[in-house]
């Protein structure tokens, strides 16, 4: 892999990371604050977004986790879900 | 705004330099029984940077502070 | 029951092949205010504490579990390609006598991991209490953690995780005042 791939692969993966600690930090915001109208729908607009975005890098990169389904082509390209780097290794 | 000090007591008979003020830590969440709603917030990179939404939860610890 | 995703809570990144700063680490990876011992105490405590608090524990006692797969990237890069020797200056000969590289649920100073760090009393203020503890416990151990260590990326990612734990505090303390709210009312006859 060339620097400037990995470089971008980790800046897609820090989108997702960003919007994943949204959603972690409304949601338990949201637990102790159930009655707040407007924090319940950032939370859900959050949880939208981190969607789009983990799709976007799951396109490119494959799937972050079995929640989402592989694509065909993600198998004939060679991409397993049992493939290094970990992301301890990264 | 989240720090705290005293002067403790130094004896002539101490064996290391004496460090006159020793300051410590009075974290946000004691200042605080339950969050407001609309504080103010930080973008979901400078969140993730910080380590929360809310920048005024944030008391960003360096050793240069000399806490310890 | 619990999904794996394959990336990290937070873009950890480490500096230099350094030992001796992963035995530090090791405190909060398998000691008694670390991550490890806080994620199995709410994991453990969330089945007994009122309806309207559950969620608390729950969320944060699996947010926990990705701290913990943090300390143990920083513990395992500081170490991996550590020979032998630096091992053993680095304090770490009688980890690597008993596990060679691998990693193992022990605080600095090499004591193993055990439940005894950890309580669950049935009672919910007592619990909840333990729980604020144990975060300004670990707070206080990632400023010690950062006093000592001049790897700034790894600086970095303790300074994320220590933020964590004031947050997590703050969601106990919440959960105290929504279980004072529960307080019943005197009937009237």
């Amino acid at each position: 892999m060339n620097l400037s791939a990995f470089e971008e692969e980790r800046e897609m993966m820090l989108r997702v990371q960003e919007a994943d600690f949204v959603v972690v930090e409304l949601t338990l915001y949201t637990n102790t604050h159930p009655d707040e109208p407007e924090a319940l729908e950032q939370w859900r607009e959050a949880i939208k977004k981190a969607a789009q975005i983990r799709r976007q890098y799951e396109n490119r990169y494959g799937p972050l986790s079995l929640l989402s389904i592989p694509s065909e082509e993600a198998i004939e390209m060679g991409w397993r879900w049992n493939q290094a780097p970990w992301p301890w290794q990264r | 705004m989240y720090r705290g000090s005293y002067r403790p007591y130094v004896s002539p008979l101490d064996p290391c330099p004496p460090m006159r003020v020793k300051k410590f830590v009075l974290p946000p969440p004691i200042f605080m029984d339950f969050q407001p709603p609309d504080l103010e917030q930080v973008s979901p990179r400078e969140a993730l940077m910080i380590g929360t939404l809310w920048p005024l939860l944030a008391d960003e610890f360096y050793r240069e502070e000399g806490i310890s | 029951m619990w999904v794996y995703e394959k990336k990290l809570l937070y873009p950890v990144e480490v500096g230099e092949c350094n030992p001796k700063l992963a035995r530090y680490l090791m405190e909060q990876y398998g000691g008694a205010d670390g991550e490890l011992a806080a994620a199995l105490r709410y994991m453990n405590q969330r089945y007994t504490v009122p309806t309207k608090v559950i969620g608390v524990l729950n969320d944060i006692a699996t947010e926990e579990f990705s701290h913990l797969e943090m300390l143990a990237t920083m513990i395992y890069k500081l170490t991996k390609d550590a020979t032998p020797e630096q091992l053993v200056e680095a304090g770490l000969g009688a980890h690597f006598a008993n596990h060679g590289h691998s990693l193992f649920y022990e605080n600095a100073a090499g004591v193993p991991w055990t439940a005894s760090y950890i309580q669950s009393k049935g009672d919910p203020i007592a619990d909840l209490y333990e729980d604020i503890a144990a975060e300004e416990k670990a707070r206080a151990t990632y400023q010690w953690l950062i006093d000592i260590s001049d790897d700034v990326l790894i600086n970095d990612s303790l300074r994320f995780l220590r933020e964590r734990e004031n947050i997590h505090s703050l969601r106990f303390r919440e959960s105290v005042e929504i279980l004072k709210d529960e307080r019943d009312r005197k009937k009237i006859f």
